[in-house]
This record gives structure tokens, C-alpha cells and sequence, in this order.
């Protein structure tokens, strides 16, 4: 099932990752004196919390997605997309 | 100096547009060299301009400076208009701001970003709003938050969020804040249930708050958090959702109807085409200016000729519906914008000469003016003289209806005031209009007082 992993993976990276850079020391404060208009402190400061909770929204809607796959009956989808295929395919030919 | 960098040009050090022989020109500084170069080098100038997100350019080697030394001098495709963020609609707000989330996630992956995020760098050309601004990439550097953050909610989600939750006419808050919308401004103005969406809570709410909070901090630089590069990568996606989840349904407004509303019979409606597809043929104009054109049905008898064609109303719900109907059918000819005649965008910014008027901005061949004499001369107290005149400066050909004081229309402008306009007829439109146009054709629709006219100026 690396079809199915592959979102949960993903997301779990993005938040690691955000977490981690959001723990380690603050940023070389040059990165806000290069900005040839003002970027705003408040507006930096803001940004790693921002992306904090959407890697963790990222995360919650895969795990929220794989839940709801888990109980919902498989192959559905596909099955549908077949049957109106073959609904077109049968009216071509009554055409 | 024949080639002075252009009024809106001079903030970024990294170079500006000039005109040089009526041609655009976009001096490179040195000191842009290594960005400029990774822009082109590491492909992210030729997916962008592939995906129509980007103003392609050629490169004129040879061209001489505009001033001081260069490193390279650009000739950018040229925008058939440019408009500001006051002129468009809600749609098109979030078009342009979708399109700036879209280089910059484009940007990320070739290891750069927008250091600004000004909607003044987003024009529509050829139907699509892309990217105007060659020199907004810097090098990514591991760690940085995203410089255009605050310009991005600013400039796009702020207005988006008070045209939807709020309301629609409160765009024209751009017209005076031309650093986009305050976010505390913002935060005062929208309403309690618009922080029941996340995003706002989080983009405007809160992020007004910080900015408040840090404002006259002198250590806030120590405080800032490096962001890696897949958390920046959530951020413009964050902010991507926060803008596609904002609605605003044009309803209720003015003119949203109007077309569909009782005006006149339909025998005299398909005549009016008629006369307006001949004069056009006629005029054979290159670019027409419709103005009042509502839902830009007869913008559309020209755009559909070819002919690169604006379409101006003061509603926005009209044009709303005029440019997603433009957008999902790929019409490429026709601009609608949001423009109060009576009115119109002045200039703006430093020294008047940031955001040019729409008199100084271009012109049109020819312009399309029906059923909209009277809400000037009526509705708004213009004596006819006066019309002809602002007409006049602005096109050369003109298409006009006159709809007489004995239509229907006219009767409900008048219904609750004083008659104060003598000068109002047929005798007195052709006097006043005569001053500065020859009259070529009048023509009576069928079935109604009103006449078209086609005159060319003097």
C-alpha cells in the first residue's frame, strides 16, 4: 500500500522538519536587514507559527483521510468510474 | 533625459523600468548580477513564462545603460494596459493573487523567492494575470521566512476578505492605502464571523497583532524564527487555501440585472449591435474603450473582431461576471475593470507619479458610450459640452447613444427632482457633441426615441 503512505510520510516530514528548524537557534538576523522593503519583525516572527499549524493541519488530514479509508469498502470509486464508461461506450454504439 | 525611469520604478536597488523610443526597458543593475542570473540559469525564467505565469523578455545586448552601469538591459513584452488592484474585481483580486502564490511555490523549487509580493506586479495580459516584475527573485537562502508575507496579506487577503465578509466596495480601500490594506485596519473592519475562518484569524487577526507587538521592538530580529524550506512551502500553501476559500457572490448590486431587466424592446436591442458592428467596421479601430459596458455584452461585438478592448463599469458585480466569463471561455482581447466614470483613478502615489491617472495611462482608437449620457448628464449634473469633451480626450472615434428625457429610463432618473436640464435633447446632444467631433451617422433604433451615432474627432 505505498500509494496510501505516501500523504501520511509527507506529512510527517513537513512537521518534523518545521519542528525542527522552529527549535533550533533563531535565524542570522541579516535575513531581515536584506529585504529592500520592510518585511516586518511581527510578520517574520509570525510565519513559523503559521507554517507550524499547517504542517500539522497537512498531517491531520492525512491521517484523517487514512482513517476514513479504513472504513470505507474498497474499490468503490474505480468501480463507478467503470460502469459509466461502459454506460457511455453502450450509448456510442446505440448512436 | 529621453529615458527616465519610469515614476512607480524606484524602490528596488536591484534595477527599473525606463522608455527609451516608446520601447520598454528594464535596466539590470550589477548588484542584482547573481540573482538575475540563477533567475535565467536555473530554468525557473523558462518554466515560468512557459506557464504564462511570467512577462517573458529578450535580452539587448548592446543596449546602453539608462544610468550608471548595468548588467543587463531587458526588453519586457508590453502589458496591452496596465491596471491597479482599485480596478478589479473580486475574481480578478483573487486571480492575481493565486497566480503571485503560484510563482512563488514555482520559485521555491528553483531555489528562489518573491522578495515582495505587491499586487502592482500582477497585470492582466492576454485574459490571465501573470507576473510582471523580472527583478522580484533572490536566491533562496536556507532558513529566511518569506519576505512578501506581509505585502502578500496586505496587498490580496486583507481586501479579499473585507470585499467578502464585509464589503464588495471596500477595494476601493487600495485606491488610498497603496501599500495594500492596513492589517489592523482590516481587523477593525471585518466582522466577528470572519475569524470563525482560520485563516483570517491567523493571517490578519493575529498576524495584526504581532506586527503591533513588534512594531518599535529594536530586538525583534533576534526573535525570528528560520523557517525551512518545506514549513515555507506549507505557508503558501496555507495561504493558497485562505484565498480560494473566499467567496463573494455579486448579488445585489446595481446593475447585476440590468441586463436582464425591461429596457427596451428586443427589436431595438439586435439593431443596436447591428449599428455597433457596422461602426466598428466602420472606425476599424485597434483599441476600443467600452465605457458603461455592464456585462461587456457589446465590449464583446468588438473584442470578438479582435480588437483589444476594455470594458469599464462602476459595478462590480458586473464586472465580476464579465471577466469570469472572459477567464472560463479564454477570451483573450477583452479586459474588464471596475471605474466609476464620474470619477475615474487619478494619479497616486509619490510625487503623483506611482499610479498614473487613466487619462495619462493610454488611450483608446475608439470608444463605445451607450445608454451612459444620461447617467452623466442626468445622473451626475455633466453638461453635455463637458461629455464631449472628456470623450474627446480620450479617443478618437466615438459610438453614442443618446436616450431621450421621453424614455423610460430617463423618466425614473427625473421622477424625483427638478428638471434643470433645458439643454437635454437631440438638438442639444448634436450641438454640444459637434464642438469636438464630426457627426458622420445618426441612426433612430427601431422601435425606441434613442439614436445611435458614429463621429470621429475633429
Amino acid at each position: 500500500m505505498p500509494r496510501c503512505r505516501r500523504p501520511l510520510v509527507l506529512a510527517l516530514a513537513l512537521v518534523a522538519s518545521t519542528g525542527l528548524a522552529a527549535s533550533a537557534a533563531t535565524l542570522d538576523a541579516t535575513a531581515l536587514r536584506l529585504a529592500y522593503v520592510d518585511p516586518g519583525a511581527g510578520s517574520f516572527i509570525l510565519q513559523a507559527l503559521v507554517a507550524m499549524i499547517a504542517g500539522a493541519v497537512v498531517a491531520l488530514n492525512a491521517y484523517w483521510k487514512r482513517i476514513v479509508k479504513f472504513f470505507r469498502p474498497a474499490q468503490m470509486p474505480a468501480h463507478d468510474e467503470r460502469a459509466s464508461h461502459d454506460e457511455k461506450g453502450a450509448r456510442r454504439n446505440d448512436g | 533625459m529621453a529615458d527616465e525611469p519610469l515614476g512607480s520604478s524606484f524602490r528596488d536597488p536591484s534595477g527599473f523600468v525606463f522608455e527609451r523610443d516608446g520601447i520598454l526597458h528594464r535596466q539590470v543593475n550589477p548588484r542584482y548580477a547573481p540573482d538575475y542570473d540563477h533567475l535565467v540559469e536555473s530554468g525557473l525564467y523558462r518554466e515560468l513564462t512557459e506557464r504564462n505565469l511570467l512577462i517573458p523578455h529578450e535580452e539587448a545586448r548592446g543596449e546602453p545603460a539608462s544610468r550608471g552601469e548595468a548588467h543587463r538591459i531587458l526588453r519586457p513584452e508590453r502589458v496591452d494596459f496596465v491596471s491597479y488592484p482599485y480596478e478589479w474585481s473580486f475574481s480578478q483580486l483573487q486571480d492575481a493573487a493565486l497566480a503571485t502564490l503560484q510563482v512563488q511555490q514555482l520559485a521555491l523549487r528553483f531555489d528562489m523567492t518573491l522578495k515582495d509580493a505587491s499586487a502592482y506586479n500582477v497585470q492582466f495580459h492576454r485574459g490571465r494575470p501573470l507576473w510582471i516584475d523580472t527583478l522580484s527573485f533572490e536566491r533562496y537562502r536556507e532558513g529566511s521566512p518569506w519576505v512578501g508575507y506581509r505585502q502578500f496579506c496586505q496587498h490580496f487577503l486583507a481586501p479579499l476578505a473585507l470585499m467578502a465578509y464585509r464589503d464588495v466596495r471596500l477595494s476601493s480601500l487600495l485606491r488610498v492605502h497603496l501599500d495594500g490594506i492596513p492589517l489592523d485596519l482590516a481587523r477593525s473592519l471585518l466582522p466577528a464571523r470572519a475569524w470563525l475562518n482560520v485563516h483570517l484569524f491567523l493571517h490578519i487577526r493575529m498576524h495584526a497583532g504581532y506586527q503591533q507587538r513588534y512594531r518599535s521592538d529594536t530586538d525583534a530580529a533576534a526573535k525570528v524564527r528560520p523557517l525551512s524550506k518545506s514549513a515555507h512551502a506549507n505557508l503558501i500553501r496555507a495561504l493558497e487555501s485562505a484565498v480560494k476559500r473566499l467567496r463573494w457572490r455579486a448579488d445585489g448590486t446595481e446593475w447585476a440585472d440590468y441586463a436582464a431587466g425591461v429596457s427596451y424592446a428586443p427589436a431595438s436591442h439586435e439593431h443596436k449591435q447591428r449599428l455597433v458592428s457596422q461602426h466598428l467596421d466602420t472606425l476599424a479601430p485597434g483599441r476600443v474603450w467600452d465605457l458603461g459596458a455592464n456585462t461587456g455584452e457589446f465590449s464583446r461585438i468588438a473584442s470578438e473582431r479582435g480588437i483589444q478592448t476594455i470594458s469599464f463599469d462602476k459595478d462590480p458585480a458586473c464586472i465580476d461576471r464579465s471577466y469570469r466569463r472572459a477567464r472560463d471561455t479564454g477570451e483573450s482581447k477583452l479586459l474588464p475593470l471596475v471605474l466609476d466614470l464620474t470619477n475615474p483613478s487619478p494619479a497616486l502615489g509619490w510625487a503623483h507619479a506611482e499610479r498614473a491617472s487613466l487619462a495619462d495611462r493610454a488611450s483608446a482608437d475608439a470608444l463605445l458610450a451607450l445608454a451612459l449620457v444620461h447617467h452623466l448628464a442626468i445622473g451626475n449634473n455633466v453638461p453635455l459640452p463637458q461629455v464631449a469633451s472628456f470623450f474627446a480626450d480620450l479617443a478618437e472615434g466615438l459610438i453614442v447613444e443618446f436616450v431621450p428625457k421621453s424614455d423610460p429610463r430617463v423618466q425614473t432618473m427625473l421622477a424625483t427632482r427638478e428638471d434643470v436640464f433645458p439643454d437635454y435633447s437631440r438638438n442639444g446632444f448634436e450641438a454640444a457633441f459637434a464642438t469636438r467631433f464630426t457627426l458622420e451617422d445618426a441612426t433612430p433604433l427601431v422601435g425606441s426615441e434613442r439614436v445611435v451615432y458614429r463621429m470621429r474627432r475633429r
